[in-house]
């Protein structure tokens, strides 16, 4: 408050925009500049997994359907040969590969992909003088 | 006296808050400007890596259809490859079709190449795709590729 002529008047009244009504001003137009920023960078964050490159491998499921019909083909389920089959499939396919059939199974990943995302397949096969089922399962990159 | 001295020092607030807000609005425009070109030529590469890799996937599906064991009655053997046709391939005349420079197609056991065959010129970019079958009761890896 201060005198003039006598007469007792505020600061206000003369809408005089003192230092500290100023700063009050500009700190809340940067703590709302500040606000929209991060506003701002949330969106453009929750934005970035559309734009992530994903691979996708189409081909992964051509070489596990072949790697059942071979095995269908080659009796591998019932001669025996299905490890070192499933094994040379995938050396050469470079997939992780499973086999399995009621009375046999095979893997070239033993105790791997139990999360991963798999192509699988159902093949009939002879074994034992019956028409069985077989599941051949591939995953990943080796 | 209050008056001159705060204004100024008010203004200057302002003039302060409006650079940061010019400095934002074009930092903004040419973050989502490049933000844009670069999703654009990123889809545009992505599919046309796709496109390519499911021609070379088709070309292979179709050489594995032409290779194949034909029985004597007409009946055709699933992946089961045979040398002989893989040899009378005429890679020339697909690629005429297929309006393409470059072709290959190779079979490969667990020792090596057993069988490789190509006709043109590969040029910069080269798809491949490969598929599991059997070649006189072992399996081999077939691989095509166009270019």
């Amino acid at each position: 408050m201060k005198f003039k002529s006598g007469r007792l008047i505020s600061l206000e009244s003369l809408s005089v925009p003192c230092a500290r009504d100023a700063k009050l001003k500009s700190g809340y137009l940067l703590s709302l500049e500040a606000v929209t920023a991060v506003f701002l960078l949330l969106i453009a964050a929750s934005s970035l997994p559309l734009f992530r490159f994903q691979e996708d491998r189409p081909q992964d499921f051509f070489l596990c359907s072949d790697a059942a019909i071979v095995f269908s083909k080659s009796h591998a389920f019932a001669d025996g040969s299905l490890q070192e089959k499933v094994q040379t499939a995938s050396e050469l396919s470079g997939l992780c590969i499973e086999a399995y059939s009621p009375l046999t199974s095979a893997s070239s990943c033993e105790g791997e992909g139990a999360d991963a995302e798999r192509y699988a397949f159902t093949v009939p096969i002879w074994q034992s003088g019956a028409l069985q089922e077989a599941r051949v399962s591939c995953w990943g990159d080796r | 006296m209050c008056r001159e001295t705060q204004q100024s020092r008010f203004r200057g607030y302002f003039s302060v808050d409006a650079a940061l807000a010019l400095v934002i609005v074009v930092f903004a425009y040419a973050s989502f400007a490049y933000l844009a070109s670069h999703a654009g030529a990123s889809a545009d590469e992505e599919s046309r890596q796709i496109s390519n890799s499911l021609v070379s996937l088709r070309f292979s599906s179709f050489l594995v259809e032409e290779a194949i064991t034909k029985g004597t009655e007409g009946h055709s053997s699933v992946n089961e490859l045979d040398l002989s046709r893989l040899l009378d391939l005429d890679l020339k005349g697909m690629l005429k079709e297929m309006a393409k420079s470059y072709a290959k197609v190779s079979v490969g056991g667990r020792e090596g190449e057993i069988f490789s065959k190509w006709e043109g010129e590969a040029g910069e970019e080269v798809f491949c795709s490969a598929r599991l079958a059997l070649l006189n009761g072992e399996i081999v890896r077939l691989e095509a590729c166009l270019g």
